[in-house]
C-alpha cells in the first residue's frame, strides 16, 4: 500500500491537484479501493487505483472550478523538493528547482486531462506505451496519439513561457 | 540546386508506373484488418525516446525536476492509518449489520412458527364464506316460508361483519344425520359424529313451565306412540312476558359445531300456537354461555314454525333461519353452531308442544 500510496500521490499532484488536495485525495483514492477490494482483479490494483486516482483529480478539479477558485492554486505555493534534492540543498539548485516546478505544472495545467494523463506517466513515471494502455484501458495506439499531441502542446507552451521570460511586455 | 528526376540514385525521385503495386496487390479496405481485430501489442508504435534523456536541457530539468517527488512520510503515515481505521470499522458495522439482520430473521421465522402453531386449522375453514343459499334447499314437507317466519329487521348485507375464527370447532361428517329419537330417554344427544349436548329447559321466570327448568329433563311418553316412535320432547307452560321458555340442547359441551355438511334441520313436531326453532351461532351467544359475542347477544338465526295438533314433519333450511334484527348482525355460518333450541317469545305463550325425530336435513 505505501509504494501505491506514493504513486496515486504523485499522480494527483500531476494531475493539477495542491499538495493538501493531494493528500485528501489520495486517502479518497484508498477508501474507495478497501471498499471495492472484491472487484480487483489480481495484478491490476495500479490500474485500478489510476483509474480512480484521474477520476477523484477530475472531480476535485471541478469542483474547483465551481467555486470559482483559481483552477491550479497550487501553482504559485511552495513546491516540495524531492527526498533526494532534500539531502542536497544548495541554495541555487533549489531555487533553480523551485522554478522548474513552477514552469512544469504551468505548462501541465493548459493540457487537457486525457493528454496530461498519458504524458505524465510516460515522461514522469517512466512508464511504456504499453504499460499506459493497460493502465488506462486504452489501444496502444490512442496512448501514442495522446503522447505526441501532449508533447507538442508541451514543446509549444515551453517556448511560449521562455519567449515571456525574455520579453516580459509581449503577449505570446 | 534542384533535383533531377531523371537520377535514379535520388531518394526523393518520384516511382515510375512500372514501379507502382499493381491493382490487385493493393489490399481492399475491407481486407485491411479493422484496429479492434489487430492485437494491442502489435499496434504498439516504437517507443518515443523520453524528454528527460533526449529534449533539450531546459525541457529536460523541467521533466528531472519533479523526479522523486514523494508526500511526506507523516502524511503517508496519516493517510495510510485513516484509510486502514475506516476500513475496519466499516467492516465491524457490516458484521454487525448481518447479525442484526440475521437475528431478525431468526426472530421472524420462531414468530411465525409460533404464531401458525397457536392457530389449529379450524381458523382457516371459519374464514371461508357459508355456503350459498341456493345451495341448502332440500326437499320438504312443510318448508319455513309456510311457516310466516319474521323478517329481519333490517338489511344485513351492506353491514355484515366479518366472522370471528370460531375454534375449536367439531365437524360433522354428514353421514349421521339424527340428532335425537329420545328413544334412549337418557336426556343427551344422539352420540353420533361428536354430538355430546343435554336437553335442559330454561325460561325468564316470569311464568310456569313443565318440565321446570334446573333438573335433568326426562323424555315423555308419547300417548299411544307416533309409528315405532314411543318418547318425544314435551313441554308445556303459562304466560311468559320476558323473553319467553325454551327447550335447548349444545351440539358439544360449548364447543364450535360445524355442520356445514348438512343443509339444515328435519323435525318432527305437534301442539298449538307456533314456536320458534333456533339454530345459535357462537357469535351471538355470550361467553358465559359458551359464545364470544360481547354486545348485543341473544339475536339468534330462527324461523317461526305454525304447529298443527297432529304430527308433522317440519324442514328448516339453514337459509331460512333468519335473526329478528335487536342485536348484533352476524351472517349465519352453520360451522359455528353452539345449540339447538326451541324456543317460545312471550307473544306465543300459553304453549304446549311436542319434539322428536330431530335430525339434520342432507344435502
Amino acid at each position: 500500500m505505501t509504494a501505491h500510496f506514493d504513486f496515486v500521490w504523485r499522480s494527483l499532484r500531476r494531475l493539477g491537484l495542491s499538495a493538501d488536495d493531494a493528500d485528501d485525495g489520495a486517502q479518497e483514492v484508498f477508501v474507495d479501493a478497501s471498499r471495492k477490494l472484491s472487484l480487483i482483479a489480481p495484478q491490476s490494483e495500479k490500474r485500478f487505483l489510476f483509474a480512480t486516482a484521474l477520476r477523484v483529480a477530475s472531480t476535485r478539479r471541478r469542483g474547483l472550478k465551481r467555486r470559482r477558485e483559481e483552477p491550479h492554486p497550487w501553482l504559485g505555493e511552495e513546491e516540495p523538493l524531492a527526498e533526494r534534492e532534500r539531502s542536497d540543498p544548495g541554495p541555487e539548485r533549489l531555487a533553480e528547482l523551485a522554478r522548474a516546478r513552477r514552469d512544469l505544472n504551468e505548462i501541465l495545467a493548459a493540457m487537457k486531462l486525457e493528454q496530461r494523463a498519458v504524458f505524465v506517466l510516460y515522461e514522469l513515471e517512466e512508464l511504456t506505451v504499453p504499460e499506459i494502455a493497460d493502465l488506462l484501458d486504452l489501444p496502444a495506439g490512442t496512448v501514442s496519439s495522446r503522447l505526441r499531441v501532449a508533447r507538442e502542446e508541451f514543446d509549444l507552451s515551453l517556448r511560449r513561457l521562455r519567449a515571456r521570460e525574455q520579453f516580459p511586455g509581449v503577449k505570446s | 540546386m534542384t533535383s533531377d528526376p531523371s537520377d535514379p540514385s535520388d531518394p526523393d525521385r518520384p516511382p515510375r508506373v512500372s514501379q507502382l503495386p499493381r491493382a490487385s496487390q493493393v489490399p481492399r479496405a475491407s481486407q485491411v484488418p479493422r484496429a479492434s481485430q489487430v492485437p494491442r501489442a502489435s499496434q504498439a508504435p516504437s517507443q518515443p525516446p523520453r524528454l528527460s534523456h533526449s529534449a533539450a536541457p531546459d525541457a529536460r530539468e523541467l521533466v528531472r525536476s519533479t523526479r522523486g517527488d514523494a508526500p511526506s512520510a507523516a502524511t503517508r503515515e496519516m493517510a495510510i492509518e485513516q484509510v486502514l481505521l475506516r476500513y475496519r470499522r466499516r467492516r465491524t458495522l457490516q458484521s454487525a449489520a448481518w447479525v442484526t439482520l440475521g437475528t431478525t430473521i431468526a426472530l421472524a421465522a420462531v414468530l411465525a412458527l409460533w404464531l401458525r402453531n397457536s392457530s389449529p386449522p379450524e381458523t382457516q375453514l371459519a374464514r371461508e364464506q357459508p355456503p350459498a343459499p341456493s345451495q341448502s334447499s332440500a326437499a320438504s314437507p312443510a318448508t319455513a316460508s309456510a311457516m310466516n317466519a319474521p323478517a329481519v329487521a333490517a338489511s344485513a348485507a351492506a353491514r355484515v361483519p366479518e366472522l370471528e375464527p370460531c375454534t375449536p370447532a367439531m365437524r360433522a361428517e354428514g353421514k349421521n344425520p339424527l340428532i335425537d329419537d329420545f328413544e334412549d330417554n337418557d336426556g343427551r344427544l344422539a352420540p353420533l359424529e361428536r354430538r355430546a349436548g343435554f336437553w335442559s329447559a330454561s325460561n325468564d321466570a316470569t311464568g310456569s313451565q313443565r318440565p321446570a327448568p334446573g333438573g335433568p329433563l326426562t323424555m315423555t311418553r308419547i300417548p299411544g306412540g307416533r309409528g315405532a316412535s314411543q318418547f318425544a320432547l314435551h313441554t308445556s307452560g303459562g304466560k311468559f312476558t320476558k323473553w319467553g321458555a325454551l327447550l335447548a340442547a349444545d351440539f358439544s359441551a360449548r364447543r364450535c359445531y360445524d355442520a356445514s355438511a348438512y343443509a339444515g334441520l328435519r323435525f318432527w313436531a305437534r301442539g298449538r300456537g307456533s314456536f320458534f326453532v333456533v339454530a345459535k351461532m357462537t357469535q351471538i351467544a355470550p361467553e358465559e354461555y359458551g359464545g364470544s359475542c360481547t354486545h348485543d347477544c341473544y339475536d339468534s338465526h330462527r324461523a317461526n314454525v305454525a304447529l298443527s295438533k297432529d304430527w308433522r314433519e317440519y324442514s328448516v333450511t339453514w337459509a331460512e333461519l333468519k335473526q329478528k334484527g335487536f342485536g348484533q348482525v352476524v351472517p349465519f355460518d352453520p360451522r359455528s353452531l353452539l345449540s339447538l333450541e326451541f324456543t317460545v317469545a312471550p307473544e306465543q305463550t300459553p304453549f304446549d308442544f311436542w319434539v322428536d325425530d330431530i335430525r339434520f336435513s342432507e344435502r
